[in-house]
């Protein structure tokens, strides 16, 4: 038998990080469950809290009756073992925490329900130790989540009176002072039968249940190493025990209904959890035909058409939206008979810059998973009178007279509203980019530069090159940081693209990289643009760009916004209303990852659906590159389309709820729906649905490699992680042959 | 019919601000509810409350004030209502819908003890009245009843939770919440005067409850998470100012505190998803806080006495607050004497044009010093609270400070026990009748 320490510690480790609001990107919440089947992960959530990875019957049902999966692809079994689930003849059964129990008795029909209590509470005490770091994490890391809030609990003399309990505060003044003392009470006494599954699943159920603090906590907590998450689900047991020990002490036959459904929980849960696996059997089938039915749509030409010598290059990111920038921006090119070649790439253009903002904190441009190795000094923008003005309304001792004498100023900006921001970083000449505590020197630029030229797959230059990275011009949203750039870390993607554009014109870095064998022509020009993806406008970087290139990207903004729903004027304006909650779609509806030839889609495709990197298999004998695509864009890619993907399928626990009711936790730490609760992970019910009908279909990854089966076999072994998504099947891989044809992987 | 409706006094401020506010937040909710399928629904109820809102301000009727009262109350309760499937609104809903009975309890006494001492309906002309008339019990119990009535209606404490709870509602509701409605307490004040600026006892009370609610729910503010919440607490501390001027009889200031306040705290609430970061106070010598601000009061309260000839307790205090907040805040001498010096000046000189504020004597000179006194307590344990968090003393009360001083528990379990919430079974009820 194993610890319970063990198995908490374990269930603790498996919380996916979730980045604070200025940071905030996209994260797949599985992603440190890669490691187990994704069928038996959904068995464990929808058992452990209700929490759903799948989409309903109903909608499968619905989903064929619309004709949106392929009827060839649904067999007879398929049908029959979906109609008892369409009947509702299978109820499907779901762990209950002590503190759901109890409030299912009758006793507290007139009383606060506990577990809206506990997690109101503990949600407040996180928050707490979050906002002042002063004044309750004393010792850095080291601080004990735990016994700060045992610390506020116990000082609390409102509790006992709100749960209508009088023991509580006794109890509380017994409960064990450490985390380890707590596991082992728990261990005796109640939990002292339960089997090594049954401890696991009720550890999962615990932290389920504060979901968007563990993430939170978990992002701390891989930065300094601290074991916050791990001291946050002893939080939620302690009040378990709470609950217990208080309903042993006042109701008998209360205690003994306790005691008994716990009792029979603990015995069946992994039974039940292997029958929800069956059932969800045909689900998965389902699910699996209806994004078979909508990847037949994506059609593949056999040969790369033949491309001309480039007039003008232009690098993307890898985004859905600058998909479709590319695809008018390569017919407009066409049309106007000027050879337009664009690449699709990473959005950070393979620069690991920070930045330092305003109030002296390093932000990251580059995605999750890397850390920066470059920091840019710049000068401070903003203007002393305006924080000053913040300063003297938030501060209570000065609010009265300050709102009193200077409350009017708000005026213009009441009428106005709030005009969208977008950040277009600053002229680079004026930086210096440090790496570590000096300033970087030549080689290590030009070592960034040879990196980022080789990841794109330079092998001529033309004499425009532009690097276009994408931001979303809107305002008055707490999670602004997703629809701009995820590989930049939630910023734009002005300052990468600027800052690359910088190091290539330099004739210096030129000169070093040509003795790396890089010999980029002396009249190529770099530039650096910024899509803006809210009006598809294009915002340009540099000024000495020609006049018949903006003319051709303007052409193309024009384009884009002919065929969109909505006319430019309505789009400008959504980019201005301080009160547009759906400014943009961002990356709703994504499925398709491809590395190889762009030109290789066909024109009539669904636009906005693909992340396209470009990607050349006769330049990499090794699959050294594609190893590296699979492992930083394959990820990044896979952590936007399962946080659409469980923002669906589960949006009350995966996603942030209602942007209606967005509450920022202070610091920006995440937010709150309402009042309180837990914090909120995942997108919000606006970004996924128009109110009539999902934007986003949910739809696993499915990835696309250009290259031979040989070759793929090589970079997936090599690139673990992106491996176990795929074997685990949180993400699938096919190979796009020859012909056109896209062919399932054979050994796998 | 014309006889209805009046445009006196502070009305035609109250009402432009109102309809400027209809107008921004209507505008907002627009399109905030863009393809939201129950975006006419909450139109509708907005623009109802709106409108019961502008009846109450612009009607001299005593029932039809009373009706726009409760209108007011009954469709802010749909609005409040808007996800009946969230427990915390719907628990938070429930309270104010109590105490808002009361409020009109109190209220409704109110009128009908006007009525019966004054014999006429209308509003202009008891108030003219009374005013020439002596005062009996009928009007010392109408003034209470007042002042009880405003009390509820601005969240004071200890009846202030559901202002807190209900940012569980879509935001335009809380802008127009804080920024509007809430305000009405102060407007019934102030259209009312004749009638309890005279009593002591109802003086007294407004101000002493006003003041030290006004200072706590401050206290409680910096100690809170999240910010919309920080913005609610805020308003209570904002509206107990504002009573304390109106019972003090600086009125005009108190109407310039209400607009101000109100397109401020609109404001707020509208851009509250904008990302920005709260700068946390840093540690500090108590005493060093402690000498700047006795310096500047000493400093405001010397100005005032050479200008007025009276020393200005409260609006010295409030001064002297704020100066050495901003003198704390900033790092440069030459920008602190600069900012302190033009801060005097232009205070005085606003003053000096607002005669009636600065040239009236207060009626109750005790009551002023003992609202000041309130203010000194409130800035020195903020400052020992903030700039001291490494004292037991400094943490102790940061606790208890968070919890909100344990008031709101005891109303929120009479509430579930007075009206069980079954939020989900509701909703379920209420999807029924929709397919139906």
């Amino acid at each position: 038998m194993i610890e319970l320490a063990k198995v908490a510690q374990n269930v603790a480790s498996e919380v996916a990080p979730q980045w604070p609001l200025p940071q905030w990107v996209a994260v797949n919440p599985f992603w440190e469950q890669r490691q187990q089947p994704l069928a038996q992960v959904a068995a464990d959530w929808q058992y452990n809290s209700g929490t759903s990875l799948l989409m309903s019957a109903e909608f499968y049902q619905q989903q064929r009756q619309q004709g949106n999966i392929d009827p060839a692809l649904v067999t007879t079994a398929m049908d029959e073992h979906l109609q008892p689930l369409l009947a509702g003849k299978k109820m499907s059964p779901r762990w209950e925490n002590l503190t759901r129990l109890v409030d299912k008795y009758q006793q507290r029909r007139r009383k606060m329900r506990w577990h809206d209590e506990v997690v109101f509470q503990i949600s407040q005490s996180c928050g707490l130790f979050m906002q002042f770091p002063q004044r309750f994490q004393r010792h850095g890391k080291d601080t004990s989540l735990y016994q700060h809030w045992l610390t506020i609990s116990r000082a609390d003399r409102g509790i006992e009176t709100l749960m209508d309990e009088s023991d509580l505060n006794e109890l509380f003044a017994e409960l064990p002072d450490t985390p380890e003392a707590l596991l082992e009470a728990c261990r005796s006494s109640y939990l002292s039968s339960a089997s090594d599954p049954a401890l696991r699943f009720y550890c999962q159920a615990l932290i389920a249940d504060l979901l968007g603090w563990a993430s939170s906590l978990s992002y701390q907590d891989r930065r300094q190493g601290s074991r916050w998450v791990f001291e946050l689900l002893c939080i939620r047991l302690a009040w378990e025990y709470l609950v217990w020990q208080l309903a042993d002490k006042t109701n008998r036959s209360v205690f003994a209904k306790l005691q008994n459904d716990f009792a029979t929980q603990l015995e069946c849960c992994q039974q039940r959890v292997d029958e929800l696996k069956q059932q969800q059997q045909v689900l998965w089938q389902w699910q699996t035909a209806y994004e078979q039915s909508q990847l037949a749509v994506m059609r593949f030409a056999a040969q790369p058409a033949p491309a001309n010598k480039p007039e003008i290059q232009a690098v993307f990111c890898i985004d859905v939206r600058s998909e479709r920038f590319r695809r008018a921006l390569e017919n407009v090119g066409e049309s106007h008979g000027s050879a337009v070649q664009t690449k699709g790439f990473a959005g950070f253009f393979g620069v690991p810059v920070a930045q330092q903002d305003k109030d002296g904190n390093q932000v990251p441009h580059v995605p999750g998973l890397l850390q920066p190795g470059f920091h840019i000094n710049s000068k401070k923008t903003d203007s002393p009178g305006k924080s000053l003005l913040s300063q003297l309304f938030n501060s209570p001792t000065s609010m009265f007279s300050g709102i009193e004498a200077l409350g009017l100023v708000k005026l213009k900006a009441l009428l106005t509203g709030a005009d969208g921001a977008l950040d277009k970083a600053f002229d680079p000449s004026t930086m210096t980019i440090q790496c570590g505590q000096q300033q970087a020197n030549l080689q290590q630029l030009a070592d960034v530069c040879q990196q980022a030229l080789a990841g794109m797959q330079f092998t001529d230059f033309a004499e425009q090159v532009v690097l276009v990275g994408h931001g979303a011009k809107h305002t008055n949203n707490a999670q602004r940081a997703g629809l701009n750039c995820g590989a930049c870390g939630g910023q734009t993607g002005a300052l990468s693209a600027r800052v690359l554009c910088h190091l290539l014109n330099s004739s210096e870095i030129r000169t070093e990289l040509s003795k790396r064998d890089i010999d980029i022509p002396a009249q190529t020009r770099f530039f650096a643009a910024l899509h803006e993806t809210v009006t598809d406008d294009i915002v340009w970087l540099s000024d000495d760009i020609s006049d018949s290139t903006k003319v051709l990207f303007s052409r193309a903004s024009q384009q884009l916004t002919e065929t969109s729903q909505e006319s430019a004027t309505e789009r400008k304006r959504r980019s201005s209303n301080w009160a547009e909650l759906r400014p943009e779609w961002g990356l709703a509806d994504n499925s398709l990852l491809f590395f190889g030839n762009a030109r290789r889609l066909a024109s009539d495709n669904p636009v906005g659906r693909s992340f396209l990197h470009d990607y050349d298999a006769s330049n990499d004998d090794d699959a050294s590159l594609l190893t590296q695509l699979l492992s930083a864009p394959g990820l990044v890619a896979n952590w936007i389309n399962w946080q659409y993907y469980s923002s669906v399928t589960a949006p009350q626990r995966l996603g942030s709820g209602n942007k209606l009711l967005h509450n920022r936790v202070c610091n920006d730490i995440g937010v709150f729906e309402g009042n309180g609760g837990d914090l909120q992970i995942g997108l919000a019910w606006q970004s996924v649905h128009n109110g009539e009908q999902l934007m986003h279909r949910p739809v696993r990854l499915q990835v696309v490699i250009e290259a031979s089966e040989d070759a793929i076999n090589k970079a997936l072994n090599q690139a673990e992680d992106f491996n176990q998504l795929y074997k685990n099947r949180w993400i699938n891989v096919l190979r796009l042959d020859e012909r056109g044809e896209l062919c399932p992987l054979n050994n796998h | 019919m014309a006889d209805w409706f009046l445009l006196s006094g502070v009305r035609p401020v109250v009402l432009l601000l109102v309809l400027m506010l209809a107008f921004v937040v209507l505008r907002y909710s627009w399109s905030n509810f863009r393809l939201d399928p129950r975006r006419g629904q909450f139109m509708t109820y907005l623009s109802l409350c709106i409108t019961a809102v502008v009846v109450l301000i612009v009607t001299n009727h005593i029932l039809l004030f009373l009706a726009a009262w409760i209108a007011i109350s009954l469709l802010l309760h749909q609005l409040l209502m808007f996800y009946p499937q969230r427990p915390r609104a719907v628990l938070a809903a429930h309270k104010k819908f109590i105490l808002a009975r009361f409020s009109e309890l109190f209220l409704a006494t109110a009128l009908v003890l006007i009525y019966l001492q004054t014999e006429t309906l209308f509003i202009d002309q008891s108030m003219a009245i009374i005013s020439q008339q002596e005062r009996g019990w009928y009007l010392e119990f109408a003034a209470l009843s007042l002042v009880m009535a405003a009390l509820i209606k601005c969240a004071q404490l200890p009846l202030h939770g559901w202002l807190i709870q209900v940012v569980e509602a879509p935001t335009p509701v809380s802008a127009l919440l804080h920024a509007g409605i809430i305000n009405l307490g102060g407007f019934l004040l102030l259209v009312t005067t004749p009638v309890w600026s005279d009593s002591q006892l109802a003086v007294w009370w407004l101000c002493l409850v006003a003041a030290i609610s006004s200072c706590v729910a401050a206290l409680i503010m910096t100690t809170r998470i999240s910010i919309k919440v920080r913005l609610a607490w805020s308003t209570s501390a904002q509206m107990g100012l504002m009573l304390v001027e109106i019972g003090l009889g600086y009125y005009e200031l108190a109407l310039l505190h209400l607009v101000a306040h109100s397109i401020y705290k609109a404001h707020a609430f509208l851009s509250v998803s904008e990302v920005a970061y709260i700068k946390q106070p840093q540690a500090r010598s108590i005493f060093r806080v402690a000498l700047v601000f006795i310096g500047f009061q000493a400093m405001t309260i010397a100005l005032a006495l050479l200008v007025s000839g009276q020393p200005k307790w409260v609006p010295s205090a409030l001064l002297a607050m704020a100066l050495a907040s901003l003198w704390l805040n900033l790092s440069h001498w030459r920008v602190r004497l600069w900012m302190s010096g033009v801060l005097l000046v232009a205070y005085f000189a606003l003053s000096l044009t607002v005669k009636s504020f600065f040239l009236v004597a207060p009626q109750i000179a005790a009551l002023e010093l003992v609202v000041a006194a309130i203010l000194n307590i409130f800035a020195v344990s903020y400052w020992i609270i903030h700039h001291t968090p490494q004292y037991r003393l400094s943490q102790r009360w940061f606790i208890s400070l968070n919890a909100g001083l344990y008031l709101d528990e005891w109303l929120t379990r009479l509430v579930l026990w007075l009206w069980p919430s079954h939020p989900i079974r509701y909703y379920q009820k209420r999807n029924k009748q929709v397919t139906a």
